[in-house]
């Protein structure tokens, strides 16, 4: 069936050996070509760096600055830029970016952002998000609103970055924008807009169960920063929201701390999931009254581990008392998983007394 | 006479199936380096959006428990766990598997870490008998050392599961080291996207690099010739292949040595099986299999940022035995998910990837060993300028050479490591060179590897370490370890 004459396969094998030459060469090509241009970039992005921190220092004037970004590309005064304002104060990014706000590079971001590819215009919405300028954040929220996703995501981080309340109010608005993202990304977007939006925080979560992953973020970012005003609204939703609302409201009252909370987290060491008894046992260790151990000693016997677990560390939270109850349940208890993990725990308790440090990692 | 029987069958039949064969095998292998590079400027462009610095701040990274089972690593062990203690990542705990070491890895780690019995609960049912210790320090409060009746990695990496607590586990290879950022790339796309369950990342020959302080300082090509060979066979086949099939989610592979994976998950498919000698293998199509039926698509992803490094073996001895068995490990993965080629809720993708690893992988040495016999026959008996021969040795150097050289490619547009242009193109002229000994040589270990898979015959082999991370390290204080934990 193939029996091709050996002259065109002579031809043939010419022609392979002049592909695999020229894949030789393109990787030697390519590789001297990448490493310079890295290099090159390295160090442009680092003399125009130093131009910025020369800017905010007054040693180096706008129009000077600018200059020198017209003689250098596009991707090196980004690169500079990101590289620049990881460091910086709210105060010395709005003097850079006033500085460099009309500069063609920037300008040219804008336009990018409204038309291109999708991934071109989540670049734009980064770039132009790292430019400190109220004149952007009108692109950035129609960005935002238009999508898709990985635009809107991009447009969020630039607009939680200057703190923009109008993106946070759409967002728990529609708290089902960023759903496919989780739990985690939603928590660092909406710790990046400040604590100073709290109460919008808090009132987006005053609904009956909070079933929307950015609903359960905000739970989370209150309890990160202790929002005392929102402890009623987490009890509320620890009695009666969805599952990982749950979860969240327990452990969002554990950061807080209020021996207010006792009753309720009390009254949800006995829910029917074990995420939430886990955050409970968790929570209870947290707030550091001896009201809380008898129920603490109640979840070591927990039937899921992970409350076991939580439950005994809480309890050396709870010094004397709880030592004493884990004691007992390691001494005299009859469940022997329950035992177990008291024998764990109070060896973990016993080491961190001679080397401090260790059980706040573990426990 | 016996020379026209030769001549009759490489016209006839057979040899047009070799020359097919081959030569779709040429097609699929420049299909997958279209994809990957696809894939790479998808990877290019994901790194350029991910603000990963910010987003990983405090306590939002999600936990994760590095698993590393060791057998007999004396020689690395210590090291090795000095240098993951080196890892950037906001949160993990190591939980050190002895898989009943002939030699003293369990006393090694007692030494360096100061480690003391101690009493962990385990979070999952698992034989208790096997499990002869546990071991911890106060000094180093994310490491616990289980030491274990020898059962078998798969057996380990479970016991190891059971005394772990975070929601994602890395499993890594006792000898292998850790860019500082590898923990990093591997959990993002967990952190992005929550359909996600396995990442797998890029695993590279260390032979020949200079390690310091557990970490990988300068790379070099190795004096070995055989281990020269392999970091073009990992680039061509770890990088390009992975990213190829990674571009249409159709990922069944991913490295024992670097692979992260969602707890969850893999318990919900019951752990590794213990009963192959390619558990990880295995485990990713369970995964595959799981993700499918419950609509969860882009559940494996590969990130060639996320790089570790290993020590590959510099002896044909060494080098046989582990082509062999990752061979069987393969057949026996594919036989134990054959169920995957009638499953209704599988895409065309992954049907495509799933024929691939069957006739390409599995099979694909059995034809190419055929077409080797074949062209030795008619060069034996004087017959090597027949269109069959030129033709079948132009399809298997040309899909060789230029799949090798299209992974160097990648290598440099997407995770660069080779600074000097002269390894390079040493490394060309080596992906020529492997067609002519090297890959005839690992088609008949993966032979051998298929035969033993038929025979249900169990051969782990051992790897003699030479210890490349023996390379002078600072020694760990107890408060950098916490530090580090």
């Amino acid at each position: 069936m193939l029996s091709p004459s050996l002259e065109s396969l002579r031809w043939l094998a010419v022609a392979s050996l002049a592909v695999v030459l020229a894949i030789w060469c393109a990787v030697l090509v390519l590789h001297a070509v990448l490493r310079r241009r890295q290099s090159t970039r390295d160090a442009s992005a680092n003399a125009i760096a130093l131009e910025f921190a020369s800017l905010l220092m007054g040693r180096t004037a706008p129009d000077s600055l600018l200059g020198r970004l017209d003689g250098s590309t596009p991707e090196v005064m980004w690169d500079a830029l990101e590289r620049f304002s990881d460091n910086i104060s709210g105060e010395e990014w709005t003097a850079v970016s006033d500085a460099i706000n009309g500069h063609p590079f920037v300008l040219a971001e804008r336009s990018r952002i409204q038309r291109g590819s999708t991934s071109r215009r989540a670049l734009a919405a980064r770039r132009i998000g790292m430019v400190n300028a109220a004149a952007h954040r009108g692109l950035l929220h129609e960005a935002m609103v238009a999508g898709p996703l990985v635009v809107r995501l991009s447009s969020v981080l630039s607009l939680a970055r200057a703190h923009d309340v109008g993106a946070l109010r759409w967002l728990m608005r529609k708290p089902d924008a960023l759903d496919p993202l989780g739990k985690h990304l939603g928590v660092a977007i909406l710790k990046r807009f400040g604590p100073r939006h709290r109460s919008l925080l808090r009132r987006s979560i005053e609904c009956d169960r909070a079933d929307h992953a950015l609903e359960v973020a905000a739970i989370e970012v209150l309890g990160i920063w202790k929002d005392t005003r929102s402890r009623v609204i987490l009890e509320g939703l620890l009695t009666r929201g969805a599952l990982d609302a749950r979860v969240s409201s327990a452990r969002a009252l554990g950061r807080i701390g209020s021996r207010e909370s006792l009753r309720v987290l009390q009254a949800a060491a006995s829910d029917e999931a074990w995420q939430v008894r886990a955050q409970v046992a968790r929570a209870l260790g947290g707030l550091r009254s001896p009201e809380a151990v008898p129920t603490l000693a109640l979840l070591v016997r927990d039937t899921a581990w992970w409350v076991r677990r939580n439950a005994a560390y809480a309890l050396v939270n709870h010094g004397e008392p709880g030592r004493a109850a884990l004691y007992r349940i390691a001494e005299l208890g009859h469940d022997a998983f329950a035992r177990e993990m008291a024998i764990e725990v109070m060896q973990a308790d016993l080491w961190d007394r001679h080397s401090p440090g260790g059980l706040e990692r573990v426990g | 006479m016996s020379g026209e029987w030769v001549l009759k069958l490489s016209e006839g039949t057979l040899g047009d199936i070799i020359l097919v064969y081959s030569l779709a095998i040429l097609l699929q292998y420049l299909a997958m380096n279209v994809l990957a590079f696809a894939d790479a400027r998808r990877e290019i462009r994901d790194r350029m959006l991910a603000d990963r610095l910010s987003l990983f701040e405090g306590d939002l990274a999600p936990p994760v428990s590095l698993l590393v089972p060791a057998y007999n690593e004396e020689a690395t062990i210590v090291e090795s766990i000095r240098s993951l203690m080196q890892l950037r990542y906001p949160v993990f705990e190591m939980v050190v598997v002895n898989d009943g070491s002939k030699d003293a890895t369990l006393a090694r780690l007692v030494e360096a870490f100061g480690l003391r019995r101690s009493y962990r609960t385990l979070r999952a049912r698992v034989p208790r008998e096997r499990v002869r210790g546990v071991y911890s320090s106060p000094d180093y409060p994310a490491l616990v050392v289980l030491d274990l009746e020898n059962g078998g990695k798969a057996r380990a990496l479970n016991i190891a599961l059971a005394f772990s607590r975070h929601p994602l586990f890395c499993a890594i290879d006792a000898d292998s080291i850790l860019e500082r950022d590898t923990l990093l790339h591997l959990a993002l796309p967990f952190f992005f996207d929550t359909r996600v369950i396995v990442t797998g990342g890029l695993v590279r020959p260390a032979n020949g690099c200079v390690i310091q302080r557990g970490l990988v300082q300068s790379t070099a090509l190795p004096k070995s010739h055989l281990a020269r060979f392999q970091i073009i066979e990992y680039l061509r086949g770890m990088l390009a292949g992975r990213m190829g099939w990674n571009h249409i989610d159709s990922l069944f592979i991913v490295s024992g040595a670097l692979g992260m994976f969602s707890r969850d998950a893999v318990m919900a498919v019951g752990g590794y099986r213990t009963d192959t000698l390619g558990e990880d293998m295995e485990l990713v199509m369970r995964l595959q299999r799981w993700a499918a039926k419950n609509g969860r698509e882009k559940a494996v992803r590969f990130t060639a940022s996320a790089v570790a490094w290993t020590e590959v073996p510099e002896t044909t001895k060494i080098l046989h035995r582990q082509r062999s068995r990752w061979q069987q490990g393969l057949a026996e993965s594919l036989w134990l998910n054959r169920s995957l080629v009638t499953a209704a809720h599988f895409s065309p993708a992954h049907a495509l990837a799933f024929a691939s690893q069957v006739f390409v992988e599995l099979l694909g040495p059995v034809i190419e060993f055929a077409g080797f016999i074949v062209l030795l026959a008619l060069a034996v008996t004087g017959n090597l300028a027949t269109p069959f021969a030129v033709l079948y040795l132009l399809i298997s150097v040309l899909s060789g050479t230029a799949s090798s050289l299209f992974g160097l490619l990648l290598e440099i547009v997407v995770c660069p490591r080779y600074k000097r242009g002269r390894d390079l193109a040493l490394l060309g002229l080596y992906a020529v060179l492997e067609n002519f000994g090297y890959r005839q040589l690992t088609v008949w270990w993966r032979i051998r590897g298929v035969w033993n898979a038929l025979c249900r015959r169990k051969v782990w082999g051992e790897m003699t370490r030479r210890g490349h991370l023996s390379a002078p390290i600072a020694v760990a204080t107890p408060e950098e370890g916490k530090a580090a934990a």
